[in-house]
């Protein structure tokens, strides 16, 4: 499915009395059916970049384009029934039941009530509403279904765009990571184009296809994925602001399919008494890894095998390898299992069980530097 | 000595009761149905016209943030001056004028004495409506007379209403100053009844008024209760709906419990 891209050229924003201009010139494009973070410290003016996509603030100068089309040329009530809101004080109407408040847009547009009805029914199971409480109202609702409520209102009609402005920052950390990654489900379905705004580089880092930090007066410092931001921040503010333990997020970033992955103490069971010695030798381990045609059978330490038979494996007595990894396991799981793991090794097999090779500390630093 | 006093000194009543019984025997002053609905119909005429001119003007300059400050300026004037003046310098006007004593002094007296709580009280209750619900509907595409129309009124409607209410008591309360200059209504028990030094026709007079003016606010509140939305309702014993007891769900306690014998 393709979304719509939205693309900034030279957008400035200054209001009136401040001395500075509140978004200096800014080009950006967000990519179509990406998630774009804009994030940055208080004063950067992110919040009101993000608001003037949708025209509740009007740029100073500068064209903004939706899809190719300027902002300006469609009539305001048109442009923002096409594009998704959602703000952190989530702002349901407490009037409406919540069916209601999610069939705000598609009656403006004048949707029928079978179509409407439909639609809430299927935004309902979309964003994990159960379908009592459509007939509740606001304040009945805990905060976090308030919020998944906010979420399905604002893509009641479709729309190509959604603008999310700190839309977890009121619920608590528990409710948020659910809400983070039911995002993620939800977006991996619908695929708009997506801006949100956090102060949050966890949640930045977590959510973004691409991250832009933004220093006050609304100054672009960088845009990349978020593992490139980490791995290579373009100058001192950005690194600042990534914090201190950049390598560490990275390691929730990347994979241990990204990584160089080492031959590892592993051998067939058909193995010699010279090639088992060789690769002691190499390893400097009390123990090795045995496969079988290819795929991991288990280990066994170096005191249990008999180094005079003529293939001193094949009667070994093999014990299932526990720190074993996926090459879509991310990096932090891998350092969890080599942190507990003997001899800070873990073995990597594909799903099918066949070995692929061992990683420890050095490889997963080595894949981080490269 | 009029005939009204006459007539009062021959029935001669002994309580406020009998007085009141007796009213339709006093052919100046009227029978007390006959004044109640001139009450009546005066405060209600000068109460819809004021909530006509208040409440939308009120919301539209709420909305648009506009005359925040010269409106409150009008407003506290229009509470300074006390209607009982209003009410003879509109009765001579209006006599110069060849209307007569009533109605007309005593309503625009009575919509003037309306039109500040209700433009106040309408101007704060749209001006902070729900900033966020607000904020959500501009953004989702609402034109802005929705945004009035949809939102802010009905957020705002539990506030106008009490205001209303006290608008309307307070206007049939004072209605009674009608008969200070030549005017019917119930008013009149009171100043007949000074005039003509009978206590009971002026305590008859106080209770009257005083009784319509309860009963028309006790009415206007059970009215309220239906007009404002459901989840908007003040919940008397918790802020969170969820914890209410529905009125469908009926507490049933058994006589026992409450220390009868089994």
């Amino acid at each position: 499915m393709t979304g719509t891209a939205i693309e900034l050229r030279g957008v400035t924003k200054s209001f009136p009395g401040a001395e500075r201009p509140a978004v200096a010139p800014l080009d950006l494009r967000m990519n179509a059916g990406e998630i774009t973070v804009l994030i940055g410290p208080s004063g950067c003016g992110k919040t009101t970049t993000l608001r003037m996509i949708n025209r509740l603030v009007n740029p100073t100068d500068g064209v903004i384009t939706i899809d190719g089309t300027d902002i300006r040329d469609r009539s305001l009530t048109e442009l923002r029934r096409g594009i998704g809101y959602v703000i952190q004080q989530i702002g349901l109407f407490p009037h409406r039941t919540i069916a209601q408040n999610i069939a705000t847009v598609p009656k403006l547009l004048g949707w029928d009530k079978a179509r409407t009805a439909q639609r809430v029914a299927e935004l309902a199971e979309l964003v994990g509403i159960d379908p009592s409480m459509l007939k509740r109202y606001p304040t009945e609702l805990s905060g976090g279904q308030q919020q998944r409520v906010g979420v399905a209102r604002a893509l009641a009609a479709d729309p190509p765009v959604l603008l999310m402005d700190e839309p977890f920052g009121a619920v608590d950390p528990i409710v948020r990571a659910h809400l983070q990654d039911e995002l993620l489900a939800l977006q991996s379905r619908v695929h708009k184009t997506i801006v949100l705004v956090t102060h949050d580089i966890d949640e930045a880092v977590l959510l973004g296809d691409r991250v832009a930090v933004l220093n006050v007066g609304g100054v672009l410092e960088q845009i990349a994925p978020p593992d490139e931001l980490l791995a290579h921040p373009a100058n001192d503010f950005v690194a600042s602001f990534v914090g201190d333990e950049r390598g560490i997020k990275r390691l929730s970033l990347a994979t241990v399919a990204e990584l160089e992955l080492e031959p590892g103490p592993v051998l067939d069971g058909g193995a010699t008494a010279t090639e088992i010695g060789a690769v002691l030798e190499a390893s400097g381990l009390d123990w090795v890894g045995v496969t079988e045609s290819g795929r991991l059978a288990g280990w066994t330490p170096v005191d249990a095998i008999d180094l005079a038979a003529a293939s001193p494996l094949a009667g070994a007595e093999l014990q299932p390898v526990v720190a074993q990894l996926q090459p879509s396991s991310t990096l932090r799981a891998a350092l969890e299992l080599i942190l507990t793991a003997r001899s800070s090794t873990a073995l990597v097999t594909d799903a099918a069980g066949a070995y692929l090779g061992s990683v420890t500390l050095e490889t997963i630093r080595a894949g981080l530097a490269s | 000595m009029s005939a009204a006093a006459l007539l009062a000194q021959a029935s001669d009543p002994t309580n406020l009761w009998q007085w009141l019984s007796t009213s339709e025997e006093r052919t100046v002053t009227g029978d007390i149905p006959s004044q109640v609905w001139v009450t009546l119909w005066h405060s209600v005429l000068a109460f819809v016209v004021a909530a006509a001119i208040a409440i939308p003007l009120a919301a539209f300059l709420a909305h648009a943030r506009r005359a925040e400050v010269a409106s409150t300026w009008i407003v506290n004037l229009g509470r300074v001056i006390p209607t009982v003046t209003i009410v003879g310098l509109l009765a001579l006007i209006s006599l110069r004028n060849g209307f007569g004593f009533e109605p007309w002094p005593i309503v625009i007296a009575l919509i003037l004495l309306a039109l500040p709580p209700l433009y106040a009280n309408t101007y704060t209750a749209v001006r902070d409506a729900l900033p966020e619900a607000v904020g959500a509907a501009r953004a989702m595409g609402l034109t802005e007379m929705q945004i009035l129309r949809r939102v802010e009124l009905p957020l705002a409607t539990p506030l106008i209403l009490a205001a209303s209410r006290v608008a309307l008591t307070q206007v049939v309360a004072t209605e009674a100053l009608a008969a200070l200059f030549g005017g019917s209504g119930l008013g009149r028990y009171i100043t007949f009844g000074l005039a003509n030094r009978d206590t009971f026709e002026v305590q008859a007079g106080a209770v009257l008024v005083a009784g319509l003016a309860m009963t028309v606010d006790l009415l206007f509140w059970f009215v309220t209760r239906f007009i404002v939305p459901k989840p908007l309702r003040p919940a008397p014993a918790s802020r969170h709906a969820v914890q209410r007891i529905k009125p469908t769900q009926s507490i049933t306690i058994p006589i026992n419990s409450l220390g009868g014998t089994p």
